[in-house]
């Protein structure tokens, strides 16, 4: 996955976010914080969104 | 009338619930969000039918949730001006009776109801034309038309939808056999 340390940041950041709010986990994990589940989760390449940069006219 | 009218709305799809199947939770928040909103262009959203398009979902900044653009069917029921409709007269008051259209009530003054002076007989919670006798109670079915309407959004009470059975074709549905029946007598002479 060729991601910039900033989609990373981003992905990372969403998804950690709709852990906190509910959202189904895609790893089982013994990780008790939103974070690290979410940066555990992108380590496996399990996280299901992309990041599509801005197209540019 | 009825009409089942085509919206496209983006749609928030909370966390909580991806792990459903998309088209049943955008289903759901579509229900809770239109079902039983009144409008002034639409009337009055009664069931969200078909979801036709759900597009990709957007994860905006500040929000975990998914937006998804979709396009989807909703039946409607907007009372039109001068439309006939046919109903239950469901209360009779002093000023007039309600008349049942379906989702919305309808309200025929009692100056409207018959060519005739009509009075209301609060005993027998009843409308009495004085020259010809005619009697409208509870339960009747009437076909009426419709002059007036005033939808509120906020409230569905506040909405108001004038009638008149004051014209030809139009009234309780026994009169108008019986004045087919008399017009047919005139012919016939």
């Amino acid at each position: 996955m060729g991601y910039t340390r900033f989609e990373k940041a981003r992905i990372i950041g969403a998804r950690s976010l709709q852990i906190s709010d509910g959202a189904y986990l895609t790893v089982d994990t013994e990780k008790d914080s939103s974070l690290e589940i979410a940066k555990e989760e992108f380590e496996r390449e399990k996280i299901p969104l992309i990041a599509k940069p801005k197209k540019r006219n | 009338m009825y009409k089942v009218i085509t919206i496209s709305d983006t749609v928030r799809v909370p966390p909580s619930m991806f792990g459903n199947p998309l088209k049943d939770s955008i289903h759901s928040i579509l229900v809770e969000k239109y079902e039983g909103i009144l409008d002034r262009d639409v009337g009055l959203i009664l069931s969200i039918g078909d979801i036709k398009e759900i597009g990709e979902g957007k994860v905006i900044y500040g929000d975990g949730a998914a937006y998804h653009p979709v396009v989807f069917d909703a039946l409607c029921y907007i009372p039109e001006l001068y439309e006939v409709v046919e109903g239950e007269v469901v209360d009779v008051v002093e000023f007039g009776i309600f008349v049942r259209l379906g989702p919305l009530d309808g309200l025929v003054h009692i100056s409207q109801i018959m060519d005739d002076y009509v009075s209301y007989d609060p005993k027998n919670e009843r409308m009495v034309g004085r020259d010809t006798g005619k009697v409208v109670k509870k339960g009747d079915i009437v076909r009426a038309r419709i002059i007036a309407v005033s939808l509120r959004e906020t409230k569905k009470r506040g909405s108001k939808i004038a009638l008149t059975m004051r014209q030809p074709g139009l009234g309780k549905l026994e009169w108008i056999e019986e004045e087919k029946k008399k017009k047919l007598q005139v012919v016939s002479r």
